[in-house]
C-alpha cells in the first residue's frame, strides 16, 4: 500500500538512478536513494554547520564568538548519552558508525547490513537529544587532545593550515577543524548547548539515506522518530557571520621545519564566490576542475614537462576548494623547488591566456569527469554525501549531472583571466631539518 | 575451484589463471592483473620498479601523458599500477576500471579498448635502444627510493612496520615490497629490461580478475590476448608464509624522531594458519582484542583510561601475527602497555561478556557483507583465497565465523604470543 506522505520522486534516466525526496513538518529534508542488490544501507544525519560558523548572530539577536574546535567538539560528546556511549549501542547492533567535521559540515552516520531499522531510529534519536555533563567535558578533552597531536605530526595536514593561515587573514578557515589544546580548555557545557540550540535545528538539517529499501518504511521511520519538539521550533537558524576578508593574501612566503623527506608545498590562489548563485557556484565548479586538468593535470603537457624535470613528483596535485562563498585554487606536493613550481605555473598560465583554450582538449576533459562522475553512482556513502552537500549548496539532486552535459568551453575560458592573480597568490613550504 | 556463485574461473594456461565475478549493479567494471612472487632479496627490487617503470608508456602511448589522454577519451578510465605484499608474496600489479558503456550513449566498446590499452602498457612497453628508455628508468628509481623514504612520514604506519621489520628481522616477511633502496640504485636500463622481458613475463605467476557487466564475449577477447605472451617453468609460490612462533624472550626496541605523540606498536605471533580448525576462533578472537569499537582496546585503553585517539589491533592472516598499534602520550607508554597486555589476558582467561563476543560476531558478518558491494574488495578477497590455496568462497566464510563459540576464541587466543614491542618516541 503506498500511502501519499507528501514526497516527491526525482529521477535521472540516464543514470538509472532516483530518489525519493521528503519534507518532514518539521522542515527536516530526507533523501532517500534506492539501491536494489546493494547488501550495504548508508544513513547519514547531517547540520550545515562546521568549524568555520564559530561567529553568529544567534536567535535572540546577540553576536557570539566561541572557540575554535567546537563543533567538533560536539560531534564527539553528541554520541555519549546518559546511559552510556552510542557507539556500543550501534556496535550491538553490528553496525559501523561514524561521524566528522568539516569546515562547513557535521554528519553523523552509519552502515549496516542489517538491523537497518533499529540503526537507524539510533541515529535519529541521539542526534536530536544531546548530553552534556561538566566531567564528561573535561575527559573528552584528553582523547581530542590526542587527536590534535596526531594531526601535529601529520607534514601533509600541517602545510595545509600553514597554507590556509598565509592565504587568509581572519576566516575562520585558518583554525583547525579540531581546534588547539588551548581553545578546547574554554570549552564548556554552556557553550556547546549553545551552539547545538542555534544550528541543529531541522531546517538546517538533512538526513541522507541510500540502500535496498522500501521508500514507504524509510519515511515512516523518520515521522516515528523526529521528535514533537522538533515540530514546534521555530524556522530560525543561526547566521553566521564571516567578517570582512581582504581579496589580497596575507602573506606570500612561509617556511616550516618537520621531519620530511623531500620539502612539502602548498600554494595557491585566493577567491571569492560573493553573491554567486548556488547553480553558478557550481557551474563555476566544474568550470574550474575541467580548467585545472588542461592546464596543470596528470594529462597537461604542463605536468609531463615538470615531472621529466624532477620539478615534481607524483603528489603533485591542484584542484579548486569552494566553501559556501569563498574559494581557492591550491596546488600541494613535493619538490626540492616550490619556487621554480610558482614559477612554472604563472608562465603556463600566461601562455595559454595567449592561445586560448583547445576545443579537442575541452571535449576529450569534459568526456573524463562525464565518466568519473557517473563512477560515483557506485557507492552509497559516496550518493549520500553528494546528496548532502548538494542540498546544504542550494542545489538540486541532479543539476552537476545536467551541468556536465551542458557546460561549454566558453565557460572554461571566461575563468581563464582573472583566476591566476599574482596578488592573490600565496605559497608555504614545509622542509626537512637540515 | 573456489565454491561461491559470486566467481568463477574462466581458464587457465602457461600459469595464467582467469576469474570472472559479474555484477550488474555497479555502473562500472574493473580488470586486475597480478604478478606474484616470494618475496626475496635477488628479485624483490627489480618486481617492484616494473610496475613504475610501465606505466610510463607503451608502444602505442609512449609517454604518461599520452596514457592519460587516452583514458580521458576512455570516459574517465582510471588505470594505476604499484607493489604490495600478501604475507610473503610480493604483488606488482596492474588495475583499471571504467563505466560500463551504457551509461554512456555514444560509447563504443570501452571494455574492448581499455583491455588494448593495459595490455599495451604491461607487455609491450615503450622502447628506445631497444630496451626501457634510460630516463623513464632513472626517474622511476627516484620515485621508488622516495616512496620507501616517504614511509617514514606517517608516524602512524611507519610505526607498524618498523614493529614488524625487527619482529621477522631473519624471515622474508621484514623485505619491504618496494625493496631496499641500495638495490634500486644499482638498477638500469638495460639490467631491468633484461629481467622483465626473461624472468618477470615469462616465469611469474600471473592472475587476472575481471569484475562488472561483461559480456563473455569481451572475456574473452581479453583472455586471447595472453596466449601471445612467451611462458617458460613458471615460480612456484605455493609454500610461502610459513607460521613461526615467538622467541622465549620479547624484544624491546625504541626509536626516536621529531615527534609530539607517541606511537607504541606490539606484535604477536598468532600461531595458527588459515587451514587450521581455530582460524576462524582466532579472526573473532582478534576483533574482540582490537577490531572495533566494542573491543577491549577502544574501550579500555581510549574510552575508560583516556589515554589514546586509536588503539587497534590487526592481524595479517598470510603470516599468523597480530599487531597491536596505538597513538599515546609519550608518559604514558607503561600504562597503555600494560592495559593492551591486561585485555589479551582477560580474553585467554575466558573473561569475555556476551556483548562483547556478539558485537564481534555482528561487526564481521558486516565486514564480509559490506566487501560483496565492492567490486575490488571481493577480487582482492578471491585473490587472497587463491594465494592461500584455500577453496571457501564468502557464504561458507561467514557459515564458518557464525559457528565460533566463546570457548574456541579463548583457545584462539592461548596460542597467542608477545614477540616484540616497538615504541616510537621523541627525541632525548
Amino acid at each position: 500500500m503506498e500511502v501519499n506522505m507528501g514526497y516527491q520522486i526525482k529521477e535521472c534516466k540516464q543514470l538509472g538512478e532516483k530518489v525519493y525526496e521528503y519534507i518532514h513538518p518539521s522542515g527536516l529534508k530526507l533523501i532517500f536513494a534506492p539501491k536494489p542488490g546493494y547488501f550495504e544501507k548508508y544513513a547519514s544525519f547531517s547540520v550545515n554547520y562546521g568549524s568555520i560558523d564559530c561567529k553568529f548572530k544567534d536567535l535572540s539577536g546577540e553576536i557570539v564568538t566561541v572557540p575554535a574546535g567546537i563543533a567538533h567538539f560536539l560531534e564527539h560528546k553528541l554520541f555519549e548519552q546518559e546511559d552510556g556511549s552510542v557507539m556500543d549501542k550501534f556496535a550491538s547492533l553490528g553496525s559501523n558508525p561514524n561521524a566528522f567535521t568539516s569546515f562547513t559540515q557535521t554528519s553523523y552516520l552509519f552502515s549496516c547490513t542489517d538491523s537497518f531499522d533499529e540503526n537507524f531510529k539510533l541515529l535519529m534519536n541521539f542526534v536530536q537529544n544531546p548530553y552534556l555533563t561538566k566531567e564528561s567535558v573535561e575527559k573528552e578533552k584528553s582523547i581530542i587532545g590526542q587527536e590534535i597531536n596526531m594531526y601535529r605530526d601529520n607534514p601533509s595536514w600541517v602545510t595545509m593550515m600553514n597554507f590556509l593561515n598565509t592565504l587568509y587573514f581572519s576566516n575562520p578557515i585558518r583554525n583547525d577543524i579540531a581546534g588547539t589544546i588551548d581553545s578546547i580548555s574554554k570549552i564548556d557545557t554552556e557553550l556547546l548547548y549553545k551552539c547545538y540550540n542555534n544550528y541543529y535545528r531541522p531546517s538546517n538539517m538533512v538526513i541522507s539515506v541510500a540502500g535496498d529499501l522500501d521508500y514507504n518504511k524509510v519515511i515512516q521511520l523518520v515521522n516515528d522518530n523526529i521528535s514533537s519538539k522538533w515540530v514546534n521550533m521555530s524556522a530560525g537558524v543561526a547566521q553566521t557571520i564571516i567578517d570582512d576578508e581582504p581579496a589580497l593574501v596575507k602573506e606570500k612566503n612561509v617556511r616550516a621545519k618537520m621531519d620530511v623527506f623531500t620539502p612539502m608545498f602548498m600554494f595557491g590562489f585566493k577567491g571569492d564566490l560573493t553573491g554567486v548563485s548556488p547553480i553558478d557556484i557550481a557551474r563555476h565548479q566544474i568550470a574550474m576542475k575541467i580548467l585545472l586538468e588542461i592546464l596543470f593535470g596528470r594529462s597537461s603537457s604542463f605536468y609531463e614537462q615538470l615531472y621529466n624535470d624532477g620539478l615534481i613528483n607524483d603528489s603533485f596535485y591542484c584542484g579548486f576548494e569552494s566553501l559556501r562563498d569563498f574559494g581557492f585554487i591550491s596546488f600541494e606536493g613535493e619538490s626540492n623547488k616550490p619556487e621554480a613550481v610558482v614559477e612554472a605555473v604563472l608562465k603556463h598560465v600566461s601562455d595559454v591566456q595567449k592561445t586560448g583554450i583547445d576545443p579537442t582538449d575541452f571535449n576529450r576533459v569534459l568526456n573524463n569527469f562525464r565518466g568519473s562522475y557517473i563512477k560515483r553512482y557506485n557507492s552509497v556513502e559516496s550518493i549520500c554525501r553528494q546528496n548532502t552537500g548538494n542540498s546544504f549548496a542550494g542545489l538540486d539532486i541532479y543539476d552537476y549531472f545536467d551541468l556536465y552535459a551542458t557546460i561549454k568551453i566558453n565557460d572554461v575560458q571566461s575563468i581563464l583571466e582573472g583566476s591566476f592573480d599574482e596578488g592573490k597568490l600565496s605559497l608555504t613550504v614545509t622542509e626537512p631539518y637540515n | 575451484m573456489i565454491k561461491e556463485d559470486r566467481i568463477s574461473k574462466v581458464t587457465e594456461f602457461n600459469g595464467i589463471e582467469f576469474y570472472k565475478i559479474p555484477e550488474n549493479k555497479f555502473k562500472t567494471f574493473t580488470i586486475g592483473i597480478y604478478f606474484c612472487d616470494v618475496l626475496n632479496k635477488e628479485r624483490v627490487s627489480s618486481n617492484a620498479m616494473i610496475p613504475f617503470v610501465l606505466r610510463r608508456g607503451s608502444q602505442e602511448y609512449s609517454s604518461s601523458m599520452a596514457i592519460s589522454r587516452r583514458l580521458h577519451e576512455l570516459y574517465g578510465a582510471s588505470f594505476y599500477s604499484d607493489v604490495t605484499k600478501k604475507g610473503e608474496i610480493q604483488m606488482t600489479y596492474f588495475s583499471s576500471d571504467a563505466v560500463v558503456d551504457k551509461y554512456i550513449p555514444e560509447s563504443e566498446n570501452i571494455f574492448r579498448n581499455l583491455t588494448d590499452l593495459i595490455f599495451g602498457i604491461v607487455t609491450d612497453p615503450f622502447l628506445e635502444d631497444g630496451k626501457f628508455k634510460k630516463d623513464y628508468v632513472e626517474q622511476e628509481k627516484t620515485t621508488l627510493i622516495d616512496l620507501i623514504e616517504t614511509q617514514k612520514n606517517n608516524k602512524d604506519s611507519y610505526a607498524i612496520q618498523r614493529c614488524f621489520e625487527e619482529m621477522c628481522k631473519d624471515e622474508p616477511y621484514s623485505i619491504n615490497e618496494g625493496g631496499d633502496i641500495e638495490s634500486i640504485k644499482s638498477i638500469n636500463a638495460d639490467s631491468l629490461y633484461d629481467y622483465y622481458r626473461n624472468f618477470y613475463l615469462k616465469k611469474l605467476p600471473i592472475k587476472v580478475f575481471i569484475t562488472g557487466e561483461v559480456p563473455d564475449a569481451d572475456i574473452n577477447y581479453l583472455v586471447d590476448k595472453f596466449k601471445s605472451i612467451p611462458r617458460e617453468e613458471i615460480v612456484d609460490i605455493s609454500k610461502v608464509g610459513i607460521i613461526k612462533s615467538a622467541d622465549p624472550e620479547v624484544n624491546h626496541v625504541i626509536e626516536r624522531f621529531n615527534v609530539v605523540q607517541g606511537k607504541l606498536c606490539l606484535g604477536f605471533r598468532s600461531n595458527l594458519a588459515p587451514s587450521d580448525d581455530l582460524y576462524y576462533a582466532l579472526t573473532v578472537c582478534n576483533t574482540v582484542f582490537g577490531g572495533g569499537i566494542h573491543s577491549k582496546l577502544f574501550q579500555n585503553v581510549r574510552e575508560k583510561a583516556g589515554l589514546a585517539y586509536y588503539a587497534s589491533s590487526r592481524m595479517d592472516k598470510f603470516k599468523g601475527v597480530i599487531i597491536v598499534s596505538s597513538g599515546i602520550e609519550i608518559s604514558n607508554k607503561d600504562k597503555a602497555m600494560k592495559i593492551i597486555l591486561e585485555q589479551l589476558e582477560e580474553i585467554k582467561k575466558g573473561n569475555i561478556t556476551d556483548v562483547e563476543f556478539d558485537s564481534a560476531i555482528k561487526t564481521y558478518s558486516t565486514a564480509v557483507n559490506l566487501l560483496k558491494d565492492g567490486q575490488r574488495s571481493i577480487a582482492d578477497f578471491f585473490l587472497g583465497q587463491t594465494l592461500l590455496g584455500i577453496k571457501t568462497g564468502l557464504t561458507d566464510f561467514m557459515k564458518n565465523i557464525n559457528q565460533v563459540t566463546i570457548d574456541d576464541v579463548v583457545k584462539a587466543a592461548q596460542k597467542i604470543e608477545l614477540d616484540t614491542t616497538y615504541f616510537l618516541t621523541a627525541e632525548e
